[in-house]
């Protein structure tokens, strides 16, 4: 457990400490954050450029340039945060020792540790992983247990980013934080986009007319978009993140195919010549501007109140988007390269949904309906969630 | 299985060993083109999975050896993913190795393309694929990974608990009563939450443990019982590779039926009916389908006795099966042989010794196994050496992986050349090398490469071998292995792979 600083004497020097804070004034955002955000956009690049090798390729080794953009996260956060912590905790003259947390007897702000974490999450999650494949076969599936121990690493180096950048945004004085905000607000938009990879098989498209995808995107997105709406401050926040996440997945569909590819492993049941790019972004800009035009209004409402309308308004906005657009991707307008519903993972079996361009049954109208009421009652508590972590976020000191 | 019938049934019992055999391996002879080549594959334990594949080229010039895993029916069969080119080794530059990635349950086939100095040439060896076992965790990994896992979780309870405690207070300030106490009640519930994530991870994987446990091979059931001199045989399904859900119906690409049987060699089924203990007695026999998963057979005259029922048969796509059951029968008193139908009667093994290593065979020749001091273990290569007579010795070359010596066995007639090939026929010994692990690899194969000392979990040290040899008085020496245990019939069955219509049509 954290040990305690008993005495006063255990800090720096109050004259270290005015000089750190004036450093902070004036001080750009330091290298270690932007090490950090390099380290979490490569992770999510090669998250993303993973997936589409093994719909593409299937086979990999270690050495693939997916996984190294992956490793490469590991690599720059641990460069980043390794030395933060070590600094911090063993140099007397540390600029950050003031504003740093004590855990397991090392110092450094919030956000190395957590990001640590992370770090220390992705290499355990290797030789489990190894060991999986050894044990149960090679999973295909984005969800098992060791890719999830994965996930949750990327995932905590970047709320640690996250962490680290608003201790730093909110231990400075300079008056409008501009650089510190946007930096967030693209930290935000990477945590959204790798949220969608674990929900991209609930939310693929043979099962956008059932209530699962609905579901999903009402447990997890809905934190992000609060967060960073109440964190930054910006009246578009949301609309901003959500733009990221359209455009980068949009990216990735006219992007990619551009490369040849062809599978590695068998059985092929779809002629693959290229790399093969993840399903049409979901609509997410549409009910993340009703929802920033919502936040700006409601300001002095109760934050449960808040929540609930934020809810209903992301929950019955996205399904009146997403149902029709979703019936427009199934038909043969929508496979081109823009939309690139034709993009087919090579060992899709040809008598798939997928392979069909075919719906998944909606199931029974009572099932669907809890399933909705379902969906407004976890959007309420991820709202909820979200606008309290984004007025934590902006509190934090260290 | 075939080759089990056909040991037994040439067995006179001249010699008696164990060995440990129990391999699911897969060998094969066969031309690609003018090109003869002797092929090993070894499956995986587990699907997905990576099966090794080794090639021993027979003839000469060979260049290029590309390997590429393929669906045997299907739309899988026509789309090839890139084929791999095996790799040659350094020391012989006439074998070959490689890796196939098999990514589901089913019947695939490797299909193997050689170029050479004699131009290009293709050959498929049929693979029945199936995930065997999972693997368990080794204790230094479990060690190792409790460890960290303590580590990532006491971490992250200590996370929780700085960030209520500190976070918040601005740089340099200590945190007070009130601030201790908040990150005490933030560890306790951040204690409480990770304890709940660990037992809720604990929970999915035990289920996709049983999840992929459920996709763990089962052979077809049978149930076998008597109607007058009927012998009725009911097959069921005991749960494997199913499609229940919606999800599976779209998403499965393989899965198994009873009702799409075809024909293996002019016969749906091929039922090999053994006595036990002694092995002493063996039929080969053919029931007739009567209906779906249903079979009767009108037993011929037999001697009383508990029989062990061991039924070939192949599905649709190629995938073959061995069902296994037991029955008591009476003295059946009925028709003769019939058709393709066999049987021989020997003595039984027990009443051979275990210690004797000089035998009189039928033909009156002496056979003595020189036996030597090393003792018999399981999971090992061993070589028996026999001498036959006191004249005439022969090296000969277990091929018993080719399936060309199938035909012989359904009838017991014909010759039964590829079993065993001279290999330098006028000598003082002749050599049979046998593997425990891997099975019988060519004696012009390195031991060391073909029974890699590689742990599988398919073997166990009940799944003995007995060896069973009887030797001919002709110009060729028989020599046949049977595997008198259950759980090798998936062995054989690899051995003789008999799954492949398209293998069966190139044969005929």
């Amino acid at each position: 457990m954290a040990s305690i600083p008993a005495q006063p004497s255990d800090f720096p020097s109050s004259v270290s400490q005015s000089r750190t804070q004036a450093a902070e004034q004036t001080a750009a955002i330091p290298w270690y954050i932007w090490c950090a955000t390099l380290a979490v956009t490569s992770a999510t690049v090669g998250g993303y450029w993973d997936i589409s090798w093994h719909s593409s390729i299937g086979r990999d080794t270690f050495w693939t340039p997916a996984h190294l953009a992956i490793q490469l996260c590991g690599i720059l956060a641990g460069i980043a945060f390794g030395y933060l912590i070590l600094h911090t905790t063993f140099s007397k003259n540390s600029p950050l020792a003031p504003a740093s947390v004590h855990i397991f007897g090392f110092r450094a702000p919030m956000g190395a540790f957590i990001a640590s974490w992370g770090g220390i999450a992705m290499l355990t999650s290797a030789p489990f992983d190894n060991w999986w494949h050894d044990a149960y076969g090679i999973d295909v599936k984005i969800v098992s247990p060791p890719h999830i121990l994965l996930i949750m690493g990327v995932y905590a180096v970047v709320i640690g980013t996250l962490v680290l950048l608003a201790g730093h945004m909110n231990r400075s004085q300079s008056p409008s934080h501009t650089a510190e905000r946007h930096l967030i607000l693209y930290i935000n938009g990477i945590m959204l986009v790798q949220i969608m990879i674990l929900l991209m098989d609930s939310t693929s498209r043979p099962y956008l007319h059932t209530i699962n995808p609905y579901l999903a995107v009402a447990a997890l997105p809905p934190i992000v978009l609060a967060l960073s709406s109440r964190l930054t401050g910006f009246p578009f926040a949301a609309t901003a993140v959500a733009a990221f996440y359209t455009l980068f997945r949009i990216g990735l569909i006219w992007v990619l195919p551009l490369f040849p590819a062809e599978p590695k492993l068998g059985p092929v049941y779809q002629k693959v010549t290229h790399f093969i790019p993840p399903d049409f972004p979901l609509l997410f800009i549409v009910p993340a501007f009703l929802l920033d035009l919502l936040w700006q209004r409601t300001k002095s409402w109760n934050p449960w109140k808040i929540a609930a309308v934020s809810s209903v308004i992301w929950t019955s906005a996205f399904v009146a988007v997403e149902w029709p657009f979703a019936s427009f991707l199934m038909t043969p307008s929508s496979r081109n390269w823009f939309f690139g519903t034709d993009y087919l993972y090579y060992a899709l079996p040809p008598t798939s949904f997928m392979a069909r361009h075919a719906f998944y049954p909606i199931g029974p109208a009572s099932v669907v309906a809890l399933g909705f009421l379902a969906a407004l009652l976890i959007g309420t508590l991820t709202f909820r969630w979200g606008l309290t972590r984004g007025e934590w976020l902006g509190a934090i000191k260290r | 299985l075939k080759l089990l019938s056909f040991a037994l049934s040439l067995v006179s019992l001249a010699a008696l060993a164990h060995a440990h055999v129990g391999s699911p391996d897969i060998f094969l002879e066969g031309k690609a083109g003018p090109y003869q080549l002797f092929v090993t594959v070894r499956p995986p334990l587990t699907i997905p999975g990576v099966a090794e594949i080794e090639v021993r080229s027979e003839s000469p010039g060979v260049l290029n050896i590309k390997a590429v895993p393929l669906a045997i029916t299907g739309v899988g069969s026509k789309l090839a993913p890139i084929p791999d080119s095996l790799k040659v080794s350094p020391r012989d530059p006439q074998f070959f190795t490689g890796a196939l990635w098999l990514m589901t349950a089913g019947s695939w086939q490797a299909r193997l393309t050689v170029q050479g100095a004699q131009g290009e040439g293709t050959l498929s060896i049929p693979i029945p694929s199936v995930a065997r076992a999972s693997k368990r965790m080794t204790w230094g990994l479990g060690l190792v990974l409790s460890v960290v896992g303590i580590f990532l979780m006491t971490g992250l309870i200590a996370i929780i608990g700085a960030a209520s405690r500190e976070a918040k207070l601005d740089p340099g300030q200590l945190p007070s009563h009130a601030n201790l106490r908040s990150g005490r009640k933030a560890t306790l519930i951040g204690a409480l939450i990770v304890l709940a994530v660990v037992s809720g991870g604990n929970a999915w994987w035990n289920a996709e443990a049983r999840d992929y446990d459920q996709r763990i091979y089962k052979p077809l059931k049978m149930a076998a019982s008597l109607n007058g001199s009927n012998l009725l045989l009911q097959m069921s399904e005991p749960g494997w590779m199913q499609a229940i859900t919606l999800q599976q119906v779209a998403y499965r690409v393989f899965t198994r039926k009873m009702d799409d049987l075809v024909p293996d060699h002019g016969h749906i089924m091929h039922l090999y009916v053994i006595r036990q203990p002694g092995l002493d007695v063996v039929y080969h026999l053919h029931p007739e389908q009567r209906e779906n998963g249903s079979f009767v057979l009108p037993l011929p005259s037999m001697p009383a006795g508990h029989y062990k029922l061991y039924a070939d048969i192949v599905h649709a796509d190629g995938f073959p099966e061995t069902m296994v059951t037991e029955i008591d029968l009476p003295t059946v008193t009925s028709r003769p042989l019939a058709g393709d139908d066999a049987s021989v009667s020997t003595q039984p093994w027990q009443q051979s010794s275990s210690t004797n290593s000089l035998f009189t065979l039928p033909d009156g020749y002496k056979m003595e196994w020189l036996r030597g001091n090393k003792p018999l273990r399981a999971n090992e290569a061993m070589s028996f050496n026999f001498r036959l007579g006191t004249l005439r010795v022969w090296v000969v070359t277990c091929m018993r992986c080719s399936t060309r010596f199938r035909r012989p066995f359904r009838g017991f007639s014909g010759p039964i050349r590829p079993q065993w090939r001279v290999w330098e026929p006028p000598l003082t010994f002749f050599r049979v090398e046998t593997c425990g692990r891997r099975g019988f690899p060519s004696v012009r194969t390195p031991v060391s490469s073909n029974c890699g000392l590689r742990r599988r979990a398919f073997q166990r040290p009940e799944h003995a071998v007995a060896l069973q040899s009887q030797f001919a008085r002709c110009f060729f020496v028989f020599l046949g292995f049977g595997v008198r245990l259950r759980p090798c019939r998936r062995r054989v069955r690899g051995l003789l792979g008999s799954a492949c219509r398209e293998r069966r049509a190139r044969w005929r």
